[in-house]
């Protein structure tokens, strides 16, 4: 042997390892060998010894030489005895008993597998027994050298960055008769009891969601295909996906005969090992046992896995017991899919969706972590108006802009307008951008009527259709220029005196009705949302505190008053004494706020108006932000990173929940620092009073991790749709985790469960749409477009951040600009949709469904062939920035702005953005007077009529100040 | 969702009504209402049946305050 230390290439396994995980050699696989006889430490220290000098694995260390990974053979065995450090090989033995010595193992999992651990102990046994072992065995370098003619591959890659280890563990005894009915079914449909645990583990991961995405990785050892390789010591086990996939709607029997059936296929292959989060499957071989002369060794335990896999789990057949080795908690994992096997071998020909596949623990969490805290009841919102005028009168109430009113002068003109409506009533109210608007509103609450904001920017047709769907006895119009026309009576708000004779409001139950909101339908007409006194108190008394709007200082609301995300800094500041400032619909009125705010102020915004104040804020205003409540929509990464850069101090929330269950159910305080680019933002744990269960489509809690719709319960839910009581039922369930009688609703959002109980936000299980913050059912607008007679067949998709509506029919009869009016007319601004394309006919899916992809597809092919891409320099960065603004992946020169999904708000935000990449002044008006990015480019680079921009600025200024809902856009 | 589940029409002491599987047991606090089939006739029905959505206490102290 020689006596130098000697260098060979890696294994492309070990190769592979390297490149996916840069500490792949630091994971130690571990060995314990049990030793039972009249044997001398100091004989198996030797015979140990021996063994590593045999074999040059034992010997060996990676490491990298002029970019190649190789491995150096030490010459002599490099053992660290005891707790000893430094050596290759870890090995200490103890003695328990007389005649019973243990040695416990520890070397790099890079260079040993499990089956190594078996030839070890063989070997060890050989040399107690006084056997002579075969000379020369075959040689991992021998191996190495044979795998790398054949997977020559790339030589070296840089290694990875350090990946993640599965460090816990957690091992179960299968109950006797799981384990007998277990062999039992694998002997009838003649497969292996451990293609029964794989199918298992399977369904596990397919029910639990946990993605097996590329196959579980199952454990194949080259020496089973190569007798040469007997004895062979080394790592000589790679982990090779599985290439079928578990299908929910078969059985169990199914699964079990097709994994017998592919793994029976799988071949050993070492040139690819995924970097981070795999799952994987191994056989355990122990324990086994050996006789040498007097003594018995027996391997107890024997792991080995340097693959960064995220779960892993390894069956021991001897005694029918599962080990899963996990990233985070595995107990949990282990007990499900115990569960799951046990229904499993029960039923073999039920389809694996309805196996259960929660154990007892982690239905004990799931329940802990889907209820927020439980608190008493709560004064409801206009008893703590009330109450904050009382002890508040002076303090600032609302400010307009025009109107500023304390406490006292709100209340006063509230009981006037209480006065003058009956109480249990439904009266709607014009929602302007107006101290007046919030007198109606607070005014019907305190008489105990249930008020219905109405946009005032909806058309008029579709202004009537939801006064005369809610029913409401009258309407509120806070002040002058409303332009509605109706037969209901009305009252003009700022027409009421500003105080009069004392009020004695009525008592108010949690269970009346507060306000009902409308909000897109799938049935094709809008549903008003009956949200009560005692919901709303709840999130009332919720958000006062999380958000710090408890205390002096302003709150603004910059939505539509007709929407309820406005009442997190409209109602809830009024309920505990702190001034509430109503700002036209404009990123411009939120500046101008703050920069008359005295004090902290609290925000409430959609992830779009983030992103926008986050352009346009000035630093030393963005600085008076000491929270904002971010909601309506799913925030995205990049926008909370802008943030934290202009505003480091501000605190951030991700608020969830609809309207169904009283503004926000759910929230997410984003931590200090920026956090990393790309990763979801959660949508938090439930707030008060709230219980959140995320169910599969069986109605089952769905396991950690799973996706799953979410159901909520408790204190916010609605009483119901007005009117609607079939849809109402539908949506509104019993709530079986609650009892008594309580329902739970519905949403349609899947989600799922972080491990550490935060909620992510997925999608929808529907074609409901969110566009600028706005729910949008696809269907309503379709059911719309369809009330017009050329229109009988169409399709509405979303692009980007607006709606392409498809017309079937012959595009010399159907006049689609007609169809654009009469949508224009019957819905509010953001479910208009931005273009109307005439087709032939509607692709469906094989069953039958609306092909909506299909659809955009074919649309984007046919566009991308008359598309006219930027030419020049300036073109490009135009383009870019509407790509981005309007999220959308091309743009054509020749199309314009408004007519392509975007709105003032995202103008204004364009504008800010090409001026930071332009570097030259580019006010928003200049998007309005050239609307394409062929005529804005050439403005851009001095080539436009100066002239003609000054004509414009001034009309297309006063377009840009009109409130986003007023804007009707000629199609 | 598995379309061909049957429902039944169940209701609380509210007397809300809402749909619920019919080979899952009832949960706490509500009961059969009587009518049983497909998603689509247990919510036409509970459409015809469902005529005053207010609670059923709520519905008792306002008629008895007036």
């Amino acid at each position: 042997m020689d006596t130098t230390k000697a260098a060979f290439a890696a294994s492309p396994y070990q190769r592979a390892l390297h490149a996916a995980c840069g500490n792949a050699q630091e994971v130690q696989a571990r060995a314990l060998l049990r030793i039972t006889g009249p044997v001398e430490p100091q004989s198996v220290r030797s015979a140990f010894e021996a063994i590593l000098s045999r074999h040059s694995a034992l010997r060996s260390r990676l490491s990298e030489h002029d970019g190649l990974l190789v491995q150096v053979i030490e010459p002599e065995p490099n053992v660290a005895w005891g707790d000893g450090s430094g050596g290759i090989v870890t090995a200490e033995l103890r003695n328990d008993r007389p005649e019973v010595q243990k040695l416990s193992l520890r070397m790099p999992a890079a260079i040993v597998d499990a089956a190594s651990f078996v030839t070890i102990s063989r070997e060890l046994a050989d040399h107690l027994g006084g056997r002579v072992l075969p000379a020369d065995p075959v040689q991992f370098i021998e191996f190495s050298d044979w795998r790398n003619e054949m997977k020559p591959g790339p030589s070296h890659r840089p290694a990875a960055a350090r990946s993640r280890y599965a460090v816990h563990q957690a091992v179960e005894t299968l109950d006797p008769q799981v384990a007998t009915r277990l062999a039992r079914i694998a002997g009838e449909v003649g497969i292996d009891a451990q293609d029964c645990i794989l199918a298992a583990w399977m369904a596990y991961l397919a029910r639990a969601g946990s993605g097996a995405t590329g196959g579980i990785r199952v454990a194949t050892d080259f020496r089973s295909f190569d007798a040469g390789l007997t004895g062979l010591v080394g790592p000589a086990t790679v982990y090779v996906p599985l290439p079928i996939e578990c299908n929910l709607d078969g059985t169990f029997e199914q699964l079990a005969v097709a994994v017998a059936s592919a793994r029976g296929k799988l071949r050993p292959d070492d040139g690819w090992v995924p970097p981070q989060g795999g799952i994987g499957f191994d056989v355990d071989v122990c324990p086994m046992t050996v006789h040498a002369g007097g003594a018995r060794i027996e391997l107890t335990d024997a792991d080995a896995c340097a693959e960064p896999l995220a779960l892993r789990l390894t069956w021991t057949p001897s005694t029918s017991s599962i080990r899963l080795t996990a990233e985070s908690e595995a107990t949990r994992t282990l007990e499900g899919l115990i569960v799951l096997l046990s229904a499993a071998v029960d039923s073999v020909r039920s389809p694996i969706r309805t196996l259960p596949a929660i154990g007892r623990r982690e239905s004990a969490w799931l329940h802990k972590v889907a209820a927020g805290p439980v608190t008493p009841p709560h004064d409801l919102l206009p008893a703590r108006i009330l109450a904050a005028a009382e002890r508040w009168p002076d303090r600032p109430a609302v400010d307009d802009g025009t109107i500023s009113w304390s406490f006292s002068q709100l209340v006063d003109r509230a009981h006037r307008v209480a006065a003058a409506i009956d109480p249990h009533a439904i009266v709607a109210v014009i929602a302007q951008p107006s101290a007046f608007t919030v007198t109606a509103m607070v005014g019907a609450m305190l008489s105990g009527a249930a008020y219905v904001p109405i946009d005032d920017g909806l058309p008029a047709r579709r202004a009537a259709q939801l006064l005369e769907d809610c029913g409401a006895s009258v309407v509120l119009i806070p002040r002058a220029g409303a332009t509605l026309t109706t037969d209901l009576p009305v009252i003009r708000v700022d027409e009421l005196p500003a105080s009069g004779e004392t009020y004695t409001p009525p008592r108010i139950h949690p269970d009346d009705l507060a306000y009902v909101i409308y909000t897109s339908g799938s049935t094709g007409k809008p549903k008003g949302v009956m949200i009560t006194h005692g919901g709303l108190a709840n999130y009332v008394a919720f958000a006062a505190s999380q958000y710090d709007i408890e205390g002096e200082g302003t709150a603004i609301v910059s939505s539509s008053l007709a929407f309820d995300l406005c009442l997190t800094t409209l109602m809830v500041p009024l309920a505990v004494g702190r001034g509430t400032v109503i700002v036209p619909p404009s990123p411009a009125g939120v500046v101008e706020a703050l920069q008359r705010t005295r004090g902290d102020a609290v925000l409430k915004v959609t992830p779009r108006h983030l992103d926008l104040l986050a352009t346009i804020l000035p630093r030393d205003v963005a600085a008076k932000v000491k929270s904002v409540v971010i909601g309506g929509e799913q925030l995205s990464t990049a926008a909370v990173v802008r943030w934290r850069a202009l505003a480091p101090d501000a605190r951030l929330f991700n608020e969830y929940g609809p309207t169904e269950t009283v503004v926000g159910s759910c929230v997410y305080e984003i931590p200090r620092g920026i956090p990393v680019e790309g990763d979801t933002i959660p949508i938090g744990v439930p707030i008060a009073g709230t219980t959140l269960h995320v169910l599969d489509e069986y109605g089952h809690l769905a396991p950690t991790s799973a996706e799953g719709e979410l159901h909520i319960g408790g204190a916010g839910g609605a009483r119901g749709y007005l009117a609607a009581p079939g849809l109402t039922a539908a949506r509104f369930l019993p709530d079986p985790f609650a009892g008594g009688g309580a329902r739970m609703y519905r949403t349609g959002d899947i989600v799922r469960r972080r491990p550490d109980g935060q909620l992510l936000f997925i999608g929808r299980i529907d074609e409901q749409l969110k566009l600028r913050g706005y729910r949008v059912e696809p269907a309503e607008v379709e059911a719309v477009l369809r009330q017009h007679q050329l229109v009988s067949a169409c399709a509405v998709v979303q692009s980007g951040q607006s709606l392409v509506a498809f017309l079937v029919g012959s595009p010399s009869v159907l006049d689609s600009a007609a169809v654009a009016r009469h949508a224009a007319d019957l819905l509010p601004d953001y479910m208009v949709p931005a273009r109307f394309v005439v087709v032939p006919d509607l692709p469906v899916t094989a069953n039958g469904k609306l092909d909506r992809a299909a659809l955009m597809a074919r649309h984007d092919a046919r566009e991308a062939a008359v598309v006219t891409l930027p030419r020049t320099e300036m073109e490009r960065l135009v383009s870019g920035v509407w790509c981005d603004v309007l999220k959308i992946e091309r743009v054509d020169i020749d199309a314009r702005f408004l007519e392509i999904g975007g709105d003032s708000l995202m103008i204004i935000e364009a504008a800010a953005r090409l001026q930071e990449q332009a570097g030259r002044p580019v006010p928003p008006a200049m998007l309005f007077e050239h609307p394409t990015v062929r005529t804005l480019a050439a403005e851009l680079s001095g080539e436009g009529r100066m002239q003609a921009v000054d004509l414009g600025r001034e009309r297309a200024e006063r377009r840009a100040k009109a409130p986003v809902s007023r804007r009707r856009r000629t199609p | 969702m598995p379309t061909d589940i049957k429902y039944i029409v169940v209701l609380n002491d509210d007397e809300q009504y809402s749909i619920w599987p019919a080979d899952h047991d009832l949960p706490a606090g509500w009961r059969a209402e009587g009518t049983e089939g497909s998603k689509s006739v247990c919510l036409d029905h509970i459409e015809k049946v469902w005529t005053d959505m207010r609670p059923a206490s709520l519905r008792r102290r306002e008629s008895g305050s007036t």
